[in-house]
Parts: structure tokens; sequence; C-alpha cells
């Protein structure tokens, strides 16, 4: 059994304790990101309270392997909203993994018995637990439910176009029994979560690894004709300064929001959140264009970080028109009103 | 204008309280905006207005009556003011962090510009031609042309950048009004008010203590360094210039974006405050602007950090305030370029609302302190440990 970490400084010295093991085992099928979380289970990344921390963690994990930064961020909402829970809840799960299922049909809770079918279920195949929302009592209280992932029927995994080592399911649930303790309404854990803000580090994070595969790469990278250095283009660089510039106003953003969670969701933050996604996935972009066919590898590092980011940031957390929309009706003083002089 | 813009904390001046005189002052700085930029200068009472409400003694040193506020706050002052007049920003923001440099030079030097009215306004310039130094008996004999020397019109002193003959050292020469005069060849479409005049010197005396290397100037423990206080005046300087250019160009680019929202308010052609594709585009240019100010307030903790604590600045870190200093001006003349592009043609017509802003911000960011293509080459070059164009970048 791990410490349980603290502060900044003891996350950053947990992390460069695997950060050579994360490089190793990144991928994005299912078996390397199942070896990933091990990696960060046993680190002492699962029991993470702090939301600050657990926003570094995803960060840093991401770096190496956004399907487990994606995993971590899930879990780490999960064991927050747990919390709102009778600690009976907390304690069953342990050290486990917690995945989140959303958008349950026909989701009800009576006799103490689940029914319900949820139709994309992220990461159930790393999971020892899952919470289920949507969960209403009979009496049509909404709530959630703690079961183990086990005992859930799951069709086989699919693929999405990134983040695939997450493992997407559709699961059907018919009269499971729920321990006592482990269903809870909604109006006990509203405030634990970080919401929309749960992937922001994750995304910063498979960003900047695609940014670091880039730069390495492109330090070694010689033309196939002459063998000329690509670094010493200065279309490259004029490229790689851009994603650079652009990166790093992200890391402010994500910065900025991160010291923001205290404050409502209210559209300022949504519009800053789905303009760093904007920045991150541009500068990304341009980077793996920049590499031209080589960019298309399936293996290439790069290639699999842009098709990650795309993946986390088609997040309704990121969604461009409906959050910058929103904002620009909010300035207009259609509905929502925002300080303009803030 | 009255001297009571600062009459709540006439003795004790904080950078709130200097805000909240700007405040009071802006409307007359907006009024005055069409004036400033006909006339090529800022008017003389905006100088006066500026004096009295703290504004230009930021820097002045507290022993000669100014208040010496800590490095980062005129940033905040020169985008309020920005939402006014851009030239008045660029006078009060760039031209008056002046003082700073004249703040580390020789104590005798300080003494001759602030030990009478310490009310001066010290003009700069670097961009010369035909410049002859000779080295004479306790000084130097010059001649030569300096042009862009913002706010010349309104300076007690000049501080003109030039290499003695026969020593490659670029140095700064303090002049006194006396000792040169001003050639009018200011005629630009923006930043018009700044008065960005040259300055011809012939053949003038300057005392040996009212000169000092570049490289001096900048590094740590210059000679004025003995004398005043704050870290801004003692420790390794590079890190803070070209920081200054974010205040003027943040608020100017705010300022385009609030005259376009007035212009949806008051309704104008083609734009319709419910149509979405309007909504997005303010809402962009806005998350860009917000960008730029969130990448401002970041140089600025981080540079206040390493002054007060006179740690140098990691390289590394070094890469990043030119990169982000110079993507925040690109965010945000990206943002009103994005909207004032989206209006009807009589955007271009002189008196439109939004013109003025949008020429002064496009000469604002022709500044080489946040020029693109020089300063992002330089950052790649940089963090592949090359020699750059910007000595600041290089490690040795």
């Amino acid at each position: 059994m791990v410490d349980l970490i603290q502060d900044k400084a003891a996350l950053s010295l947990r992390i460069d304790g695997i950060a050579e093991a994360l490089a190793q085992s990144a991928g994005d099928d299912v078996e390397s990101v199942a070896a990933t979380l091990s990696l960060v289970r046993e680190a002492g990344l699962f029991e993470l309270d702090d939301p600050l921390l657990a926003l570094e963690a995803t960060r840093a994990v991401g770096r190496f392997c956004a399907s487990a930064a994606w995993m971590l961020a899930e879990h780490g909402e999960a064991w927050r909203l747990l919390g709102g829970f009778p600690a009976s809840a907390r304690e069953a799960v342990g050290r486990g993994l917690i995945v989140i299922a959303r958008g349950g049909e026909g989701a009800g809770l009576s006799d103490d018995a689940i029914r319900g079918v949820w139709p994309s279920v992220g990461g159930l195949v790393h999971a020892d637990w899952l919470l289920l929302t949507g969960v209403a009592d009979a009496s049509g209280q909404d709530g959630a439910a703690l079961v183990p992932a086990g005992s859930v029927r799951a069709a086989p995994y699919a693929y999405l176009g990134g983040l695939r080592g997450v493992g997407w399911q559709g699961i059907e649930i018919d009269a499971l029994s729920v321990a006592p303790g482990c269903w809870a309404p909604s109006a006990a854990f509203a405030d634990r979560g970080l919401g929309a803000n749960r992937l922001i580090g994750s995304l910063i994070g498979c960003a900047d690894g695609g940014y670091r595969d880039y730069v390495r790469m492109t330090r070694s990278r010689i033309t196939g004709i002459g063998g000329a250095s690509v670094a010493g283009f200065t279309q490259v660089q004029a490229r790689l300064a851009e994603s650079d510039a652009e990166l790093g106003c992200a890391t402010r953003l994500f910065e900025a929001l991160a010291a923001g969670l205290d404050g409502d969701d209210g559209a300022h933050a949504r519009r800053d959140r789905a303009y760093m996604a904007h920045l991150a996935l541009d500068a990304v972009t341009r980077l793996v264009r920049q590499m031209g066919a080589m960019g298309l590898s399936e293996s290439n590092p790069v290639q699999r970080r842009y098709r990650d980011l795309r993946t986390l940031a088609a997040d309704a957390a990121f969604a461009w028109d409906d959050h910058m929309a929103g904002y620009g009706r909010a300035l207009l003083g259609i509905g929502e009103t925002v300080d303009v002089a803030a | 204008m009255q001297a009571s813009l600062l009459k709540e904390s006439e003795t004790a001046p904080t950078l709130e309280s200097l805000i909240a005189a700007v405040d009071r002052l802006g409307p007359t700085l907006r009024a005055r905006a069409a004036e400033a930029e006909g006339q090529r200068q800022l008017p003389a009472e905006t100088i006066r207005d500026l004096f009295d409400a703290g504004v230009l003694r930021f820097f002045i040193p507290r022993r000669f009556g100014g208040h010496e506020l800590e490095w980062g706050g005129h940033l905040a002052l020169g985008r309020r003011i920005a939402h006014h007049c851009a030239s008045t920003a660029w006078i009060s923001c760039v031209v008056g962090s002046h003082a700073t440099y004249v703040g580390r030079m020789d104590p005798r030097a300080q003494q001759d510009v602030w030990g009478g009215d310490p009310d001066v306004l010290v003009a700069t310039g670097s961009v010369s031609r035909n410049v002859s130094v000779e080295a004479v008996e306790d000084g130097f004999r010059i001649s030569g042309r300096w042009s862009f020397c913002s706010g010349i019109d309104h300076a007690g002193w000049a501080l003109l950048r030039a290499s003695p003959t026969g020593d490659q050292r670029q140095t700064y020469f303090l002049f006194p009004r006396s000792d040169f005069r001003i050639d009018d060849d200011w005629f630009v479409s923006g930043m018009s008010g700044t008065g960005s005049k040259s300055v011809i010197v012939d053949n003038a005396f300057v005392p040996t203590y009212r000169t000092l290397p570049l490289g001096t100037l900048m590094a740590p423990e210059p000679p004025g360094g003995a004398v005043n206080p704050g870290y801004i005046y003692k420790y390794n300087f590079r890190p803070f210039s070209g920081v200054n250019l974010l205040g003027p160009i943040i608020g100017g680019a705010e300022a385009v974006v609030a005259a376009y929202r007035d212009l949806l308010e008051a309704g104008t052609p083609g734009q319709s405050k419910d149509d979405v594709q309007t909504q997005l585009r303010l809402a962009e240019s806005e998350a860009e602007v917000g960008a730029a100010l969130c990448l401002m307030e970041s140089l600025v903790a981080r540079l206040q950090d390493y002054g007060r604590n006179n740690i140098d600045v990691p390289h590394p870190e070094r890469i990043g305030f030119v990169r982000d200093r110079t993507f925040a001006a690109r965010l945000c003349f990206n943002a009103a370029e994005r909207l004032v592009t989206s209006l009807d043609q009589s955007v271009v017509l002189a008196e439109h609302p939004i013109q003025r802003c949008f020429r002064d911000l496009g000469g604002m960011i022709q500044q080489i302190g946040v020029n693109w293509d020089r300063n992002m080459t330089d950052v790649i070059k940089a963090s592949f440990g090359r020699q750059t164009n910007i000595p600041f970048l290089n490690t040795q």
C-alpha cells in the first residue's frame, strides 16, 4: 500500500518514479492501456481526493497515454461522486477502478434491483466497479448505483477513432441486486464532481505528449532524398513555433480553469475550455500534417496523439459551437449574461 | 486636468488607486483621441494629466518623488488606458517605463534628469542613421539621427543608443532637450498620437556618467541599483523588456471588440445579434483576447516572482516569455481583424468608430518586440540550442 499523495510535489515525485515505465507501456490497444493503468494504480493515483491533484495526474499520464488518462479522469470523477455515498461504498471499491455509465435508457431501481440499458460505456473492460447514473428509485428520485463491473452483461467492446485503448461497450442490466449503501440520490453528490472540467488535464497532457513526440522525432529526422536535417528547415521551425505558442497558451488557460474550479461553470469558463481545446487540437494537427505521409502511419506516436486528441476534444465539454455561440449570446444580452469587464 | 485625480491616496499611491485614477481620466482621454491623432502627438494637457494621475510617475524612483511601484502594474494601467486611446496607452506604458532605464544609470545622471522637477518624460531611440560618436575628455561628442522616438515632443530628455567609434558595444547616451532637435517625420496610418518622430543631434557633448553600455544596463547590479531599492533597477533587466507592449496591445484589441459590440447594439448593416455566425465570431474574438490576457497575467506573475526573489530566469522559460508575448499580440490582432473584416464597407471611413482602434492595433503589432517571424524563428532556434538574434535567448 502506498502513502496517500498530499501535494503537487509528492505527485511529481510519484509520476517521475513511473515515467520510464509509462513511456514503455504507452499505446492505444486495450492491453497497453491495462498495463499503464496498473502502473498508475500502484503509484496511488486512484485515490486522489484533491481536484487539482487529480487534474495534474491526468495531465501527467496524458503525456504518455491519453486512453489511460481518460480512464483516470473518469475514475477520479466517480471517486469524488462516491464521497456523497455512505462510507461503505468507497470501502467496497478500495483500490479498484471505477468507470461511469451515462445515458441510461429505461434505467430504474425497484425492490433493490436495477434494470436498464446503457448503449455506450467506456472502459468497462478495465474496470472493477461501475457507477451507473440516471437510476431513479421507485419514487422517481434520480440517483446513481455502484455495482461490480463483472456483474453486468456487456457487448463485445468496440473502438472509436481515438482513445482506442479505452474500449467501448453497450451494457444491459436486468434485475441486478444493489448492495446496501450503493445507491444514492443525485442530490447527495451533485456538487462533488468536476463535471465538464474533468477531462481538461487529459486533453492538455495528450497534446503536450504529441508535441514532445514530434520534437523528439524531428530532431533526428532526415529527408528521404538528400539526407538533410528536417529540423533545419525554416518552415518546419515556423510551424513548430506556432504550435508551441498555441500549446503554451492552452496550458495557461488550463491553469486558469483549474484555479477557478470553485466557481460555477459559467459562460466564461465554457468559452475558455472550448478555446483551450481548439488551440491544443490546432497545434497537434499542424504537426501531424507537417510530417506528411509519415504522419499518417498508425504506429506514429504523433498520429496516435492526434487521434486521441480529436476524440477527447469531441466531448461535449469542449463543444465549440455550443459554448462559443452561447458565450456570444451572453455577451449580446441574449439569455445568460456575462460580466464583460471580467 | 485637476491634480485631484489621486486625491484620496496622494501620499501612498497603490496600483488600485492608480487604476481608479485612470478610470476617472478615461473619458477625457477618449474625447482627446481624435485630437491626438490629428496633431500626431498627445495634447500637452494629456501629459500633464498622466503625471498628475500618477501614471507617468510609476517608475520614477521614490527618492525623487516618484512612486517606484512594482513592475507589471503599469501593464494593467496601459491596458485600461488603451480602452480609450491606444497612443496615450503607449506613452503611459512603454515610454513611461523608460524611467527604469534612467533609474539604472549613474546616480548623477538620475540627478540631472529628476533633480529639479521630477515630472520628466524620457524618450528613447534605438534606430539610428549617420551616427558618429567620438570619445573626448570626460565624455563623448555625438552627432546623428534617431527614428521612432515616441513621445519626443513632450520629452525633457532623450536616451539614444549608438556604438562609440572603435567600440562595437551598443551604448545609451542621455541628452537634455537642449541638445537635440525634432524632425517632424511621423506620418503614419496607426499610432499617430504617439508622435514617434526622429531626433537629430549635432555635435553634442555627453559626459561619461550620462552613458551606459547596453550590456551593463541590462545586467544585474547596474550603477543605479546602488541607490534605488526596487528590483527593476537592480537585477537582470532583459526578461522585463519587451513585455511592456502587451498592456496597450491587449487593451487596444479589447477596444475593437467593445466597439464591435456597440455597433451590434446600435444596429449595423449585415450583422444581427441573433445571427449565430455573429455570436460565434464575437465569442471567438473574445476568447482570443481573453487568452492573450491570460498569457500576460501569467507572464507578469512569473516575472514578479523572479524579480522579488532575484532569480535568474531559466533558459526554457526565457524562450516561453518571448513566445508568449508574441503569440498574445497575434491573438489580439486576429481577434480584431476577424470582427473588422466582417463589417460592411463603411468601416473604411476615417470617422468610423472602429477605424482608429484597428489602425492603432495594427501599428502596435508592427513593433519588433512582438514581430512574429523574427521572434518565433528565434524561439525555435533557441529551443534547439542555436544562436539567435535575441541576446536574451542565447545561452552564451
